[in-house]
């Protein structure tokens, strides 16, 4: 069983009630169906899921299946996943009601020992004690979601979103709405809103034989010199240009999920070799889609890369507020940025990222090279 | 404009950092986001310190040389730009918290806001203006 006990104040008896209400609505699902255990390392930190039965198993852990690890005596994280249609086990009725959690998000959580999350996409439910670092995730039902169409990709794509954030928060690392590519034993942060060809550009990079970290998010951390760690290792693509084969860059592996707004690409195993778990963070390129011929890669004040950065990332996070701005600014400020104006000849973005990132082996203090553009004033 | 000060920024929900004369400023209620121009990173870090309108319109003036009627007028509509979106409150502001260093350009030019919204529907996705008391989906019936 997974245990939230310990020492409880008054101010917060009322989320601890709720809170240990939610596993024991996970206990009383594992009893009728068996736990299955998986377990994996996320940015430096060991991950242990316990599933009640195999219905929620294939969404929350396609992304995770290149992070996958041995189990730990004493994981970091663990977090129990569940749904109730295929479990037939209601939550407890001292969990709340929907209406009680509706109303969180985005707010400065830092002092709150016990955090949780609703989001409509999923009608899934978060949880997580930050003491005992213990959390849950549960939906009303794993394989039928309600009819929100366009939106349920986020789930298979991007798990745990809130609770990973919400646990790395504490522990110097950022959850950032950016791609990250590789080579030469460091990467590059490609942070932009979506629409921006950051997908694009990452996946295009993959195919081309770079080092991939992730194509929508990754986890940044600051302490001993800027590293980004990957997390999730699947790819998003909009079925329509999919299927008009419209898309810039062509994947040799068939979605694993097709319902959705944008296929979602199992990344694992095809290009194992190429998914690596952290790389020393050497530069931040942003992308943007223009009208240009050949791609220019141009340095740029940090500013534009804050202004990519921070705004997607804090508000696709629930949870993030000023100190993980303050952590964006930082970030941003000692490292060399870089505008990618996305040419036609996208084709060749690869070779300059990977020039860019063999010119900058020492995280970013030496001279550019090639087509590589200095702005004025950077 | 009647009130003259001291205003607060709206913390928690809005949250800022300024960086090459920049400040950029998220309202993570509404989803909006701010990107300041000419002298406005300064006066935002002005009213971040509690400076009243009377003190920023006088310290600007000086600085640059220029009439404070012409300031006031800069200065206040920006007030009213960031007033109105209520990135900023009326009343002073805790005064144990650090604020950034007040920096100015080299060459005035007036305060601006440029305001961002393509990413307020990331927060119109969750149904906080459409909850009925439903409660919980329910499980399938126990075989």
């Amino acid at each position: 069983m997974i245990s939230a006990s310990s020492t409880i104040g008054l101010e917060d008896a009322g989320a601890a009630r709720r809170f240990d209400a939610f596993l024991a609505s996970f206990d009383a699902a594992a009893e009728r169906t068996g736990v299955i255990d998986r377990n994996y390392e996320v940015a430096g930190f060991s991950m242990h899921l316990r599933f009640a039965g195999a219905a929620l198993l294939p969404e929350v852990t396609t992304a995770f299946s290149h992070l996958e690890v041995d189990p730990v005596a004493d994981p970091a994280l663990t977090i129990a996943c569940w749904d109730s249609i295929s479990t037939r086990v209601d939550l407890l009725p001292a969990v709340g009601a929907r209406t009680d959690y509706e109303h969180a998000q985005s707010e400065n959580h830092v002092a709150l020992r016990y955090l949780s999350g609703f989001r409509r996409p999923d009608f899934g439910l978060a949880m997580l004690d930050r003491e005992a670092s213990t959390g849950g995730y549960w939906v009303p039902d794993a394989v039928d979601y309600p009819a929100q169409p366009g939106a349920f990709y986020w789930g298979w794509a991007n798990p745990l979103r809130g609770i990973l954030n919400w646990y790395f928060a504490a522990r110097d690392r950022l959850f950032v709405h950016a791609a990250a590519v590789g080579a030469h034993g460091g990467a590059l942060l490609l942070p932009a809103p979506s629409g921006s060809g950051k997908t694009s550009t990452a996946l295009r990079c993959l195919v081309d034989g770079m080092d991939f970290l992730g194509e929508d998010y990754s986890v940044v951390s600051l302490d001993g010199g800027p590293a980004v760690h990957s997390i999730y290792s699947t790819a998003k693509l909009h079925a329509d240009e999919y299927d008009h084969r419209t898309t810039q860059v062509r994947l040799p592996i068939e979605p694993v999920r097709k319902e959705f707004e944008k296929y979602i690409f199992p990344l694992y195993p095809h290009f194992r070799r190429q998914l690596v778990a952290s790389r020393p963070l050497r530069a931040i390129v942003v992308p943007r889609v223009t009208g240009v011929d050949a791609p220019v890669l141009e340095r740029c004040e940090s500013r534009i890369a804050l202004a990519a950065l921070a705004p997607s990332s804090i508000l696709q996070v629930p949870g993030a507020g000023q100190a993980s701005f303050s952590k964006m600014r930082r970030l941003v400020t000692g490292l060399p940025c870089y505008s990618l104006q996305l040419g036609k000849q996208s084709e060749r973005v690869p070779g300059m990222l990977e020039g860019l990132l063999k010119a900058l082996p020492d995280g970013g203090k030496t001279a550019q090279r090639g087509d590589i553009r200095e702005a004025p004033g950077a | 404009m009647a009130y003259e000060g001291p205003w607060r920024v709206n913390a928690p929900h809005v949250i800022a950092e300024s960086v090459d004369g920049e400040v950029l400023v998220v309202n993570l209620l509404s989803g909006a986001y701010y990107s300041s121009d000419g002298i406005g990173d300064a006066v935002w870090a002005m009213i971040a310190r509690g400076d009243t309108l009377p003190e920023m319109i006088e310290t600007i003036a000086t600085r640059y040389g220029l009439a404070e009627s012409d300031v006031a007028r800069d200065v206040a509509a920006w007030l009213t730009q960031v007033v109105a979106d209520e990135l900023v409150l009326e009343g002073a502001g805790d005064p144990g918290i650090d604020h950034a260093p007040v920096e100015f350009p080299a060459i005035y030019a007036p305060p601006s806001m440029s305001k961002y919204t393509d990413m307020e529907d990331l927060l119109l996705l969750d149904p906080v203006h459409e909850v009925d008391e439903v409660g919980w989906p329910v499980a399938g019936t126990p075989a």
